[in-house]
């Protein structure tokens, strides 16, 4: 073996041995935060319901070749994506033949008492809850200026406006975010009753924010 | 011999189509059919200094087939439609086994993974500019897939957010004449072969790592082989490259550079290609993009300095229009009888 293909040995090991460790911060990153900066680094981000979830399981299948994320990256932007997936016009949930993709509720369903777990000892910080799965399209001040709703046709919400928080009550606004709207996927398995309070009031101390005269 | 490669690759297509279409059966292995295809229109010389040409072209109608096959097993492949049905052919074709932990072993037609434009940047819905980096053409021969086994994973370093990639694969290898231009020793394939040849496949790889809340990746890349098709000469072939980019709001900055390090009989040859190009979203919709191209080639005629100016409007998630400019100069200074303005309307499938 001449030395250029020592070299090339030997490097690709140590770069996987270097590279080993346990999955730590990136499997705690949301799919909606992996959706936006991974899917996103390429190309425009497309919605959810722009495909099946029988689709975007092959899709992200061929994504996670594709873009080289980690499992456990790949499967909470599945996770995220079939949330909000197009329903097929038959009621019969489809399974591919390959790995098995039950209806998105019936997947959510399967996974509710695993994530739950996960999510009921995360505080209910309603900044951090924002930043992991609100930011990406609301943007960082609740603008609606979020990198991944750049090309939603609407456009994400301005949810700081402080004239639509005045006019919202907060029920409509644990409502929207249970059920989504347009083109923002339910959230309503993905966060308990007190995590979404604390959206609920993260978003009216954003409108806050923008009320606050500046300083001279 | 052509027309025989053209008929096979026509009626693989409208079988896996045909087979698409089928009833439920079929369907419920979760294959799907997607791609993307574009519009194109090319002014040559637009200053009239020099032969002027306007061209219509659909350069690219590609469909992509992939699905979940079996448990771990995937397929994916590229049938590629270009110029208006002139050229077809099979850009990638490839199983993938994913159930091992973060590691992929796919084997078949795949692109090469070297550096990121290559095999991530170059379809037309993804590269922010209606043309390549012409940098990189000669040097790497994009768009370059070949036959063999690739090795892909992704591993993330303890917790602090940062995700180290690595690819390594086995392929045929580029083939051609001694000194020969490297963009015409791709598809090493039975046919292209002549006579007895020796086993010698080219290896190589990329190394990389992704900042992702920062925006930030980057990566170094490596090709070897020997390119000699006559079994009575080994000429070897070595590429080096190394890419970056970043991101911050709607600004992304983003460059690739690749050597290549070329024996040859009458003397060993030397070739440096690359570019670098930032973009920005100034709204929701509107992208204005500037590429800077340059290509080092032996003896002065190839070289080559490109300054293109370029504006994207994003019709929707899946289409965006694209215009751009590119100057094309020599390196003592802009020369301005070969520019060229080109006009992109492309779409997701």
């Amino acid at each position: 073996m001449n030395t250029i293909k020592r070299i090339l040995l030997a490097g690709g090991l140590l770069g996987i041995a270097a590279a080993s460790g346990p999955a730590g911060a990136l499997a705690q990153r949301s799919g909606v935060e992996v959706w936006a900066q991974t899917c996103g680094n390429c190309h425009v981000i497309q919605p959810a319901r722009r495909y099946t979830a029988d689709q975007w399981a092959s899709i992200m299948t061929h994504m996670k070749i594709a873009s080289r994320m980690t499992d456990a990256e790949a499967d909470a932007v599945l996770r995220f994506l079939q949330r909000g997936a197009r329903k097929l016009a038959s009621s019969e949930p489809v399974t591919g033949g390959g790995r098995a993709t039950p209806d998105p509720l019936e997947l959510a369903a399967l996974d509710a008492a695993a994530f739950l777990a996960t999510l009921q000892a995360t505080p209910a910080d309603g900044a951090r809850l924002y930043s992991k799965e609100c930011k990406a399209c609301h943007g960082a001040r609740g603008k609606g200026d979020g990198r991944a709703g750049r090309t939603m046709d609407p456009k994400p919400s301005d949810i700081s406006d402080p004239e639509y928080l005045a006019s919202t009550t907060d029920e409509e606004l644990a409502q929207v975010i249970v059920e989504g709207k347009g083109e923002m996927d339910p959230f309503g398995d993905e966060f308990t009753e007190e995590q979404i309070r604390a959206l609920v009031t993260y978003m009216r101390r954003l409108g806050e924010l923008r009320q606050k005269p500046k300083s001279p | 011999m052509r027309t025989r490669r053209l008929f096979a690759s026509v009626a693989g297509g409208a079988l896996a189509v045909a087979l698409l279409a089928a009833p439920s059966d079929l369907a419920a292995q979760s294959l799907m059919v997607t791609g993307y295809a574009d519009f194109e229109a090319l002014i040559t010389n637009p200053d009239g200094s020099g032969n002027s040409n306007f061209i219509f072209d659909n350069h690219h109608f590609n469909l992509i087939f992939i699905g979940n096959i079996y448990k771990d097993l995937f397929a994916a492949a590229e049938v590629e439609y270009e110029h208006a049905g002139e050229e077809i052919k099979l850009e990638y074709g490839y199983l993938a086994f994913t159930g091992l932990p973060d590691i992929r072993i796919i084997a078949g037609k795949f692109i090469v993974p070297f550096g990121r434009f290559n095999k991530d940047l170059h379809p037309t819905i993804v590269n922010k500019m209606p043309d390549r980096p012409h940098g990189l053409k000669n040097i790497l021969p994009q768009t370059y897939s070949d036959a063999g086994v690739w090795i892909s994973g992704a591993r993330a370093v303890g917790e602090s957010g940062v995700r180290v990639v690595f690819d390594a694969f086995a392929v045929n290898g580029l083939l051609g004449d001694d000194g020969g231009d490297i963009r015409s020793f791709r598809d090493n394939d039975r046919e292209k072969r002549t006579g007895d040849r020796d086993d010698n496949k080219a290896v190589g790889g990329r190394l990389g790592a992704e900042f992702g809340p920062q925006g930030l990746d980057f990566g170094a890349s490596i090709y070897h082989g020997n390119y000699s098709n006559d079994d009575a000469v080994d000429l070897d072939l070595t590429l080096i490259g190394a890419d970056a980019a970043f991101r911050i709001s709607g600004l992304e900055l983003r460059g690739e550079i690749v050597r290549a390090s070329q024996d040859a009989t009458g003397g060993d040859l030397t070739k440096t290609g690359g570019y670098g190009q930032a973009a920005y979203f100034v709204t929701p919709k509107f992208e204005p993009v500037v590429r800077y191209s340059m290509r080092d080639m032996p003896g002065r005629d190839a070289d080559l300095r490109r300054l293109s100016f370029g504006l994207n409007y994003y019709v929707a998630a899946a289409s965006s229009v694209r215009v751009a400019y590119h100057l094309n100069m020599e390196k003592e200074g802009f020369g301005t009888d070969n520019n060229e303005i080109m006009f992109q309307w492309n779409i997701m499938l």
